[in-house]
């Protein structure tokens, strides 16, 4: 029993309940209604609990673009023992601040792509770069096929504390697993 | 000239401009992963709208959030709209931000630099 008397399969619960924890936890399916879905309660909960508009709109900038990110890359296609279309995405607060889990699957193909990409925006040494290259990025006028504009990543570097902490780790011939996490410091 | 007027969505923006004064409104949210598909309309009516412009536009935005590939798009209008400094038009350009939001002010000055194009930063809520 906790000093709460919680019955021990409560507490989990208990602590995810408790104030610097989990502010969303999602893990299923992703489409854009689910996506736009998440935002809202998240915008919704970030303007009760976060008092500093420029830590909650980092946040919400943040998760935005990494959930956006998850919808150009999830396929919808029938893979054996791999559910293609999934997604994770999660938010929680500490008391030094709060950290983004993205992950989801990239189809071989774009692997390297992504990676190039990350690896170039790790490869800035400082802010006014990072700058540089969003700038140079808004500027060009290409947009995939879904939508993007390959700056969402960039913008999260620049919003973010530290370099983009990542892994793209090989599934099978077709997929691999992406997973980024992100932190983003209160002070 | 016609209207463009766009209502607004819980990710797209309220689009108000108006050919015959030459005032333009943009707020709400932008944060269409498609944002291209939204502004296409935008950048069309613009197109038409540097033919036969006003002596002055003014352009108002008051953005909550916007995502990256709408801060593409709004480049993009803003070049078309900053055109009309080559015909000698005179463009006012007002970019409102919430009390201590340094993020929406970074943006706007940025825009400010890319696009050679002086934007008044205000604060909403203040006079």
């Amino acid at each position: 029993m906790s000093k709460y008397d919680l019955p021990v399969s409560h507490v989990p619960v208990f602590k995810a309940m408790s104030p610097g924890s989990i502010l969303l936890k999602y893990q299923g399916s992703v489409t854009t209604e689910v996506i736009d879905s998440l935002l809202a309660i998240v915008l919704y909960r970030l303007e009760c609990i976060e008092q500093n508009i420029n830590v909650r709109k980092k946040i919400y900038s943040i998760l935005m673009e990494c959930a956006q990110n998850i919808c150009l890359h999830v396929d919808h296609v029938i893979e054996p023992d791999l559910d293609t279309s999934s997604g994770y995405l999660s938010l929680e607060s500490s008391l030094g601040g709060y950290q983004i889990i993205s992950a989801n699957f990239v189809h071989n193909t774009r692997k390297k792509r992504l990676t190039d990409m990350l690896e170039c925006i790790n490869a800035q040494k400082t802010n006014d770069d990072l700058k540089k290259l969003y700038n140079e990025v808004m500027a060009n006028k290409i947009f995939g096929a879904r939508g993007g504009g390959g700056l969402g990543l960039i913008d999260v570097a620049r919003k973010s504390t530290g370099k983009l902490n990542y892994s793209m780790d090989t599934i099978n011939n077709h997929y691999s697993f992406f997973t980024l996490n992100v932190a983003i410091k209160k002070y | 000239m016609a209207h463009l007027l766009i209502e607004s969505t819980a990710k797209t923006p309220h689009i108000n401009f108006n050919g015959q004064t030459g005032l333009f409104e943009i707020r709400g949210m932008s944060c269409s992963e498609y944002a291209f598909n939204f502004y296409k309309p935008v950048f069309d009516w613009l197109d038409n709208y540097v033919k036969n412009p006003n002596e002055k536009t003014t352009v108002n935005v008051q953005l909550k959030y916007f995502n990256t590939s709408s801060a593409k798009c709004i480049l993009q209008m803003f070049e078309r709209i900053g055109a009309l400094q080559d015909q000698k038009r005179f463009i006012e350009v007002n970019w409102y931000y919430e009390r201590d939001d340094e993020q929406m002010i970074a943006d706007g000055e940025n825009y400010s630099v890319l696009l050679g194009l002086p934007f008044k930063l205000k604060e909403l809520g203040s006079s």
